[in-house]
């Protein structure tokens, strides 16, 4: 998938709605695999426990990219340009998780599912507007609120189950 | 109140999205990787030694959630410098309920139309932002 979306942008700006496209078949691509992801952890879940079932996810993630890193013999500078906000996503990720599961066993899984996604397009378009860590703003226009008010039905429909 | 619990996971989620992308930025793709699973199992490996559940073990199926875990946060890396949020988010909330639909009906054999009512309302939203957008040259 990379490679292909690395051959087109090599051919320039002409080219560009074709690389939009791409770039919407990847995040669709990861759409795809975080379902499936959120499936396979949820019964690793049901059988290990809340906080095991979290550690073990970690456990292998971090075995797989170390082996990554090793295979491709990377050498590791981020202790030497250390930032603050390094450790957040790590963190945070953690306690995802933890919500998730917690709203899980108090509310079922569509109220979570359709809060989290209602939580991810609010937040986006504020990310968008403020370029929170971007180089780049996408300024909010109040023509765009229809679209805001479709996908808002959207998930309450998404909400009835 | 309690639906603030899912919608805050929901923000985390976003907010963990750009953070993870600008790191990656800062140093490479797979190192962001690296990063964010370093701070994960720290924080998670401390958790555990405070707080202990049962634990019996799963199908070994379920234990490939952590290598996709890694993929989805390389594939974010790459996706999210370039595209507004707002539409790498939607294009995951849609392969997300695709897949979810899918396993609704393959392993639960419910079909359930509210759902794809939702995501048809949903696309609908998207496809607008997304014409708005291309009329304003906005998304480079």
């Amino acid at each position: 998938m990379t490679y292909v979306i690395f051959i087109i942008s090599n051919k320039g700006y002409n080219f560009y709605l074709e690389v939009i496209i791409i770039f919407k078949m990847t995040a669709f691509l990861n759409g795809l695999l975080i379902g499936f992801m959120i499936f396979i952890n949820g019964v690793l879940s049901e059988k290990t426990g809340l906080i095991s079932s979290t550690l073990i996810i970690h456990i292998i993630g971090f075995t797989s990219i170390s082996c990554v890193l090793i295979i491709k013999k990377a050498k590791l500078t981020f202790f030497k340009n250390f930032k603050f906000y390094f450790f957040l996503p790590g963190l945070l990720g953690v306690f995802v998780v933890l919500l998730q599961n917690h709203s899980f066993e108090i509310m079922g899984a569509s109220l979570t599912i359709s809060g989290a996604l209602f939580g991810q397009i609010i937040f986006s378009s504020v990310i968008d507007h403020l370029g929170i860590f971007r180089e780049k703003k996408y300024k909010f226009n109040s023509k765009k609120i229809p679209a805001y008010i479709l996908m808002a039905i959207g998930i309450v429909f998404m909400a009835f189950n | 109140m309690l639906i603030l619990i899912p919608i805050l996971s929901g923000v985390l989620i976003t907010f963990n999205m750009a953070v993870n992308s600008k790191i990656a930025q800062e140093t490479n793709l797979l190192e962001g990787v690296f990063i964010n699973y370093f701070f994960g199992l720290s924080t998670i490996f401390l958790i555990s030694l405070f707080i202990q559940n049962n634990f019996s073990f799963a199908p070994t199926y379920a234990y490939l959630g952590g290598i996709i875990g890694v993929i989805v946060i390389f594939l974010s890396n790459y996706i999210v410098p370039k595209i507004p949020v707002i539409y790498t988010s939607f294009l995951i909330l849609t392969g997300q309920v695709f897949i979810g639909i899918i396993f609704d009906f393959l392993f639960y054999n419910n079909f359930q139309i509210f759902k794809i009512i939702g995501t048809i309302f949903m696309f609908l939203g998207f496809l607008y932002l997304f014409i708005f957008d291309l009329k304003k040259q906005n998304i480079f």
